[in-house]
């Protein structure tokens, strides 16, 4: 038989379809080229560079060899260190995530009372920077000085202070008190409150109790979201060092995060081992890829489609001491930070209350010129952030779940390893981005610069709850939207953007938080005239200048401004979002219209 | 030609010394009839630039800020300083170098950021040539009567603040040791002391006076190398790179004693303000004044967008107004000027210069930076060696 001829018969077999060009692989080459130069190009470059074996990558030439990757690996005490932050991270994640779940499923699933409240405040939390949160706790449980520890010693119950915040059990109490379980209840009460509630009615019909129902219908019904949060985290094990340094260095606790810092920080950075050590998150991406494919494989745990039913669990008494329980979390996690930071302010000096109180922190932060500037330009960063970003976020995570055109893989895979850099490090490259780059060079030093690196900057955390979304919602609005003929833009705007509203908010409060507290990312592209608040709040708290108290005013600042444009944000929401809708009419009415059908 | 033999012979074995009279020599001096020419048509094409860009970092940022308003009100050119970390400025201002933006053109760091990365790099240029100022150029005004460099050409990093160290101090927490334990404490070695395990505390490297505080160290006859391993690794202390931590440990008295303390206004203030904390001396063999911070010393960058603007900065900077607003604009200030023709102002009285006394300046030394760099690779690596 000739060759070419079977080759031919086994095409037709196959009905292998001819490739046209659609406008949909115009797009995506699009959005693969733009967001591929902004993600990934400043880590290639960072990678690249860490074979340049140069001590100073700034001052000497550039000389290729292995000597950085050598060097990083021999650092005494590494694999220690590696030991150090699986111990934090685990610990951690093993208290906050079902702690974070439980009270997810408590304030979207059942009637607690003020569940939306309650959640709002969950949010204040994560506005509230680790920093400060930190040295919060560091006034109340210092060993010697710490208010808990003072006043147990002065009620005569301790005959010394029993706490001790510089510990591995500090350390992961003050992860846990600070963003550990805020962000998980942020990001899974959407979940929870997109689930369809048909399948947990059948449930109980069929005779199962709340618990049963729970662990049976609503965890694995909520298993894509919850795996993504924990992919998330994953993701940041090696990142997340300020609680680490603070509490960890003084009793000899060293974890792999706080050595890439150290080499940052040297009088010579050693950015090419920091990068060295930074890249090992690009392994723990290779975990991640599988869960999340397997995540995006599970559309048959949709939950929401046309006859979406949002229906809520009466636990009866158990609603209030639910909402007890929660309330005295929310005044450890949100409450208390806050009156310290605020106390704090006013304070002479933080900690010390004979020292009495003063003013004088408020007047030099307002009368500082920098500081008008700084909140204007944190402002228009953040709003930039706020609008942005999740539209952005929510056309990514739209084509990787709900299309099939090529390349979407390689659009998530950037994704993730576009967030496996620590911002002090990402920082670097973007540097080299703009400066590099014909064209872009002219925003260096502007605030165009700016906005596009905080515009991007929270895309691994935003795209992923994007996706999260658009795996639990199904087909069928979609599909009617298009039959009846509406355009892609239209049926984005009137069927998606109701349904991502809760997500959409979050995303852009998460965004907003972000970027009014970017500091590592902007550092090297801010100048005098682009200055930010977190940026003057780096500088107060920073060793030499040390004035903790006007930082404090600066942070107020930024969650007051937080706050405000998240309630801002969600009163618009409400009126849009999926419980809206679902309150006046079931969503398949949204649909309707568009699909030219009748109300049943 | 004698005196050059000389200084070369002592050059090559290795000791630096240059003769305040060479000094002068090999200064020039325009008279005051080119300077009354001159400075006028300097400030018109300042102004025609109408700004100067200074790179600066950590405290000294902020605290020269009224100063150079003062400049600002006065020439009508805009003066911006950068703020932040003086790594993170240096980084930001190479890297724009190596992509051909010259966008800075003074700076204001210190001797060790400006001498181990901005000269390496070729961003600095001899800054001699730029004063023209009689104020300034007048070298009977200033300490020892010649002008101080940081660098191993000595002319280029121009030093004109210093800290005084003529003694050792220490901290201690009054209700939990007593005054007849620290009267114990003679010499520096006395800390290593058994019973003071355990009630030690320190700077960590991670607080460039941390690592400042170690190298200076290692030079000083009463410390060494040995005092700064034993220091850092068998002494028992307990460090943080968080001063406000460090701070409330000594008041708390959870760790009572701190050997080695640099830049104490804060621990002066809480003292003064009634908490049990002192301050100690011991002895020190050499009085010393040192250039440490980014308050120390200015330089001129290679290619400045504002030449004329940064020569005038500079002039003016030096001159005897400048930095008498230095003394009296900062208050507290950890350090003073090199002039001897101004007012004290805000100097703390421990900061202030005695008539008479011979102090060592090591950092004038050009062939210190080296042995400073080479004294931080193996500090680093002791401090490395505790985190097995």
């Amino acid at each position: 038989m000739d060759r070419s001829q079977t080759i031919d018969e086994l095409r037709g077999a196959r009905n292998i379809p001819a490739f046209h060009l659609t406008a949909g692989h115009v797009v995506m080459a699009a959005v693969l080229l733009v967001l591929g130069y902004f993600l990934v190009w400043p880590v290639l470059l960072l990678l690249i560079n860490s074979f340049n074996a140069a001590s100073d990558w700034f001052v000497e030439p550039r000389v290729w060899g292995v000597r950085h990757w050598q060097n990083a690996f021999q650092r005494p005490g590494l694999l220690k260190s590696l030991g150090n932050t699986l111990l934090i991270w685990s610990l951690t994640v093993s208290f906050s995530f079902p702690i974070g779940v439980t009270i997810a499923w408590l304030l979207a699933r059942t009637r607690v009372p003020f569940s939306h409240s309650l959640e709002f405040m969950f949010w204040i939390s994560y506005m509230v920077p680790t920093l400060p949160t930190t040295i919060a706790w560091i006034s109340l449980l210092d060993p010697d000085l710490g208010f808990i520890n003072v006043a147990l010693t002065k009620l005569g119950l301790f005959a010394q202070g029993p706490f001790n915040i510089f510990s591995v059990p500090g350390i992961v109490w003050a992860n846990l008190m600070g963003h550990g379980i805020a962000i998980k209840v942020m990001l899974l009460t959407p979940a929870f409150r997109n689930m369809d509630s048909t399948l947990e009615e059948a449930a109980r019909v069929g005779g199962a109790g709340n618990l049963r129902t729970l662990f049976r219908v609503t965890m694995p019904l909520m298993l894509p979201p919850m795996a993504l949060v924990f992919a998330l985290q994953l993701l940041r094990i090696f990142q997340s060092f300020e609680t680490e340094y603070l509490l960890g260095v003084p009793f000899g606790f060293y974890v792999y995060s706080t050595k890439i810092y150290a080499l940052i920080r040297d009088p010579v950075p050693n950015y090419g081992e920091a990068t060295v050590l930074a890249s090992m998150t690009l392994l723990v991406i290779a975990l991640i890829i599988p869960l999340q494919r397997w995540i995006l494989d599970r559309r048959r745990y949709t939950t929401i489609t046309g006859s979406f039913k949002p229906g809520l669990i009466d636990l009866g008494r158990w609603n209030y001491v639910a909402f007890a329980l929660i309330a005295t979390l929310l005044f450890l996690l949100t409450i208390g930070p806050l009156c310290i930071l605020v106390l704090g302010s006013f304070m002479t000096r933080i900690g010390y209350f004979m020292l009495g109180f003063t003013l004088d922190h408020w007047r030099l932060v307002l009368s500082d010129p920098v500081f008008t500037k700084a909140l204007r330009t944190t402002l228009l960063l953040g709003t930039s952030a706020a609008v942005l970003s999740p539209l952005l976020f929510s056309v990514v995570a739209y084509i990787i779940v709900r299309t099939r055109l090529p390349g979407r893989r390689a659009l998530d895979l950037m994704v993730w390893c576009a967030g496996a850099i620590p911002g002090i490090l990402a920082g670097l490259g973007l540097l080299w981005l703009f400066i590099d780059t014909p064209g872009l060079n002219v925003l260096f030093g502007t605030i165009w610069a700016l906005i596009i690196v905080v515009v991007v900057q929270g895309k691994t955390t935003g795209v992923n709850v994007m996706k999260g979304v658009f795996v639990q919602v199904g087909a069928d609005m979609e599909e009617a939207a298009r039959v009846s003929g509406a355009g892609w833009l239209r049926t984005y705007f009137r069927i998606w953007l109701p349904l991502l509203s809760p997500t959409l908010i979050l995303v852009a409060v998460m965004n907003f938080v972000s970027a009014a507290g970017a500091t590592g990312s902007i550092i090297l592209l801010a100048s005098r005239d682009t200055m930010t608040l977190s940026l003057m709040a780096l500088e107060l708290s920073s060793i030499a200048v040390s004035n903790r108290e006007a930082a404090s005013i600066i942070s107020i600042f930024i969650i007051a401004m937080t706050v405000a444009g998240a309630v801002i944000v969600r009163a618009i929401g409400s009126r849009v979002g999926v419980r809206a809708l679902a309150r006046t009419s079931p969503i398949v009415e949204n649909v309707a219209p568009l699909a030219g059908v009748q109300r049943p | 030609m004698f005196a050059m033999l000389v200084v070369g012979f002592l050059a090559a074995i290795g000791i630096s010394f240059i003769p305040n009279t060479m000094v002068a020599l090999a200064a020039e001096k325009p008279s005051a009839a080119r300077f009354e020419e001159e400075w006028p048509k300097l400030i018109a094409a300042a102004k025609k630039e109408g700004s100067v860009m200074i790179a600066s970092g950590g405290a000294p940022s902020r605290q020269y800020r009224p100063v150079v308003d003062v400049f600002s009100k006065k020439y009508g050119i805009t003066v911006e300083v950068s703020t932040g970390s003086a790594t993170d400025t240096v980084n930001r201002v190479l890297a724009e170098r190596k992509a051909g933006k010259y966008t800075i053109d003074v700076t204001l760091i210190s001797v060790r950021e400006a001498q181990q990365r901005l000269l390496p790099a070729g961003a600095l240029i001899p800054f001699t040539p730029l004063l023209i100022h009689p104020e300034v150029l007048d070298k009977s005004a200033w300490f020892q009567g010649r002008h101080w460099y940081g660098d191993k050409s000595s002319n280029t990093i121009f030093i004109y603040h210093v800290s005084k160290e003529d003694k050792y101090e220490f901290w201690y927490n009054t209700e939990k040791l007593k005054d007849a334990d620290i009267a114990a404490l003679k010499k520096q070695t006395d800390f290593f002391d058994a019973r003071w395990k355990g009630k030690l505390m320190g700077q960590g490297m991670g607080d460039p006076s941390g690592i400042r505080q170690m190298i200076d160290s290692y030079f000083e006859p009463d410390r060494g190398p040995e005092w700064v391993k034993t220091y850092l690794l068998d002494a028992g202390l307990t460090f943080s790179d968080d001063r406000r931590i460090l701070e409330t440990w000594l008041v708390g008295g959870r760790f009572p004693l701190q050997p080695v303390v640099t830049g104490s206004e804060d621990l002066i203030t809480l003292s003064k303000k009634g908490l049990p904390i002192k301050q100690g001396f011991l002895p020190k063999q050499v009085a010393l004044v040192r250039a440490g911070g980014s308050g120390c010393c200015i330089a001129a960058f290679a290619n400045a967008p504002h030449p004329n603007a940064a020569k005038l900065f500079a002039n003016w900077f030096l001159t005897k107004e400048a930095q008498t607003l230095t003394h009296t604009m900062v208050p507290n200030l950890d350090r003073s000027s090199l002039r001897n023709d101004i007012p004290f102002g805000e100097v703390p009285p421990d900061q202030r210069r005695v008539a008479g006394v011979d102090y060592g300046f090591p950092d004038a030394d050009p062939k210190f930076g080296a042995r400073q760099e080479e004294a931080q690779k193996w500090i680093y690596k002791l401090w490395e060696s505790r985190q097995k």
